[in-house]
């Protein structure tokens, strides 16, 4: 007898992105997905594809974790504050396995580049919004009077959205008063 | 006895490139059979299994690639010209690997579960945070906060090794450049700020 499906797609979704998570993109076969879901394999293949649950796990990265806390960020009091308290979350996420490898975004730049339009358009999309999120940030903190180079804003923003990259290699090897201290650091370079 | 048929450099560069490509859990000995042409028996043999293989495969790729790269920052130029060709030997693409570091790739994939991964990720940033330590030791501007330059500087590499994997060369260029210079002007502080 067949199965019935008695989850639904979300929370297919929430399951496939751990997998995702915690093994890539290519070390996923639609076996492992199947089991992961606990569905049939024929499921995998006629219905909910490993490519499509791939996009909706980035996708679901990105709506249900990384936009509320870039809104977090826009709509704080704070200036560098606000950032420092932001990466600092994020170190504790990294450690106590909150994330349980790395950040998922980076894991995927790393691991398939820009091999897919469809990979290329959540990047842009998640990439840009995280700049525009700093750059409201950066716009505060000139108003706070804490940038000492406020023409530089644009340069600062690039070098912001380069930091979770970073983060995502050196939390491996670091203490997290070590990775702290760098972050603290990172953001004296722009104040 | 019977002569080894095959050269295992050459097997463990065909391994660097499979693993690159396809993350090193998803490839079977199967896989490794099919892309080296050496057989199961002899793979065994030689490395006992797939873990010994991927680690001969980075000591190989440490020493014919990252090696020669981390020797640029022993050149006498122009302190940036010097980290940017560091930074851009890496990204610089060719026929025979993707762009970005097969270490930082490996460690990406692996190094929260295994032991052996993460230190050889450790060893292999702190050799390179040494070594641009050293460098920076050489110019009267940089000497005196090398230390804290140089940890920024690996983290720079740690950076643009991903964040450059998606951009554009003119991007590259750009974000790099401009890494540097933020990380470098807090070395030129004390009122002279660098241009």
């Amino acid at each position: 007898m067949a199965r019935t499906l008695d989850k639904t797609y979300g929370e297919l979704v929430e399951k496939a992105q751990y997998l995702f998570w915690t093994k890539g993109y290519k070390s996923v076969s639609p076996e492992d997905l199947a089991s992961h879901l606990d569905v049939s394999i024929s499921t995998i293949y006629n219905k909910y594809t490993k490519d499509s649950l791939f996009m909706d796990a980035l996708d679901s990265y990105v709506v249900s974790l990384s936009d509320p806390i870039m809104s977090n960020i826009r709509n704080s009091k704070e200036g560098i504050q606000s950032l420092r308290a932001f990466f600092h979350m994020l170190i504790d996420a990294l450690l106590d396995k909150t994330f349980p490898r790395s950040c998922l975004m980076v894991n995927t730049v790393v691991e398939l580049r820009k091999e897919e339009n469809r990979v290329s358009d959540i990047y842009d999309r998640y990439f840009g919004n995280m700049r525009a999120s700093y750059l409201i940030v950066l716009q505060r903190s000139i108003e706070m009077n804490e940038l000492n180079f406020p023409e530089r804003i644009e340069k600062y923003a690039d070098f912001l959205v380069g930091i979770i990259f970073g983060m995502s290699i050196l939390y491996k090897v670091k203490s997290k008063e070590e990775l702290y201290l760098y972050i603290n650091e990172q953001l004296s370079l722009i104040e | 006895m019977r002569y080894k048929e095959f050269n295992t450099n050459n097997v463990l560069e065909k391994c660097i490139f499979l693993f690159w490509e396809h993350g090193f859990s998803s490839c079977s000995i199967n896989d490794i059979v099919k892309k080296t042409h050496v057989n199961r028996f002899s793979l065994y043999n030689e490395f006992e299994n797939k873990d010994t293989i991927l680690l001969s495969a980075l000591n190989l790729y440490k020493e014919r690639y990252s090696n020669k790269r981390i020797a640029i920052l022993n050149q006498n130029k122009p302190l940036r010209e010097v980290l940017k060709e560091f930074y851009f030997s890496y990204l610089t693409e060719d026929d025979k690997h993707p762009p970005g570091c097969f270490i930082i790739h490996i460690s990406t994939e692996l190094a929260d579960d295994n032991e052996i991964i993460k230190n050889k990720l450790d060893a292999y940033l702190l050799e390179i945070e040494e070594k641009i330590g050293t460098l920076l030791n050489k110019y009267d501007e940089t000497k005196k906060q090398r230390k804290f330059s140089a940890k920024h500087l690996t983290g720079l590499f740690c950076n643009s090794m991903c964040f450059c994997l998606i951009q554009s060369p003119k991007e590259q260029r750009i974000y790099i450049e401009n890494g540097l210079n933020l990380i470098l002007s807090k070395t030129y502080t004390n009122g002279k700020n660098f241009r």
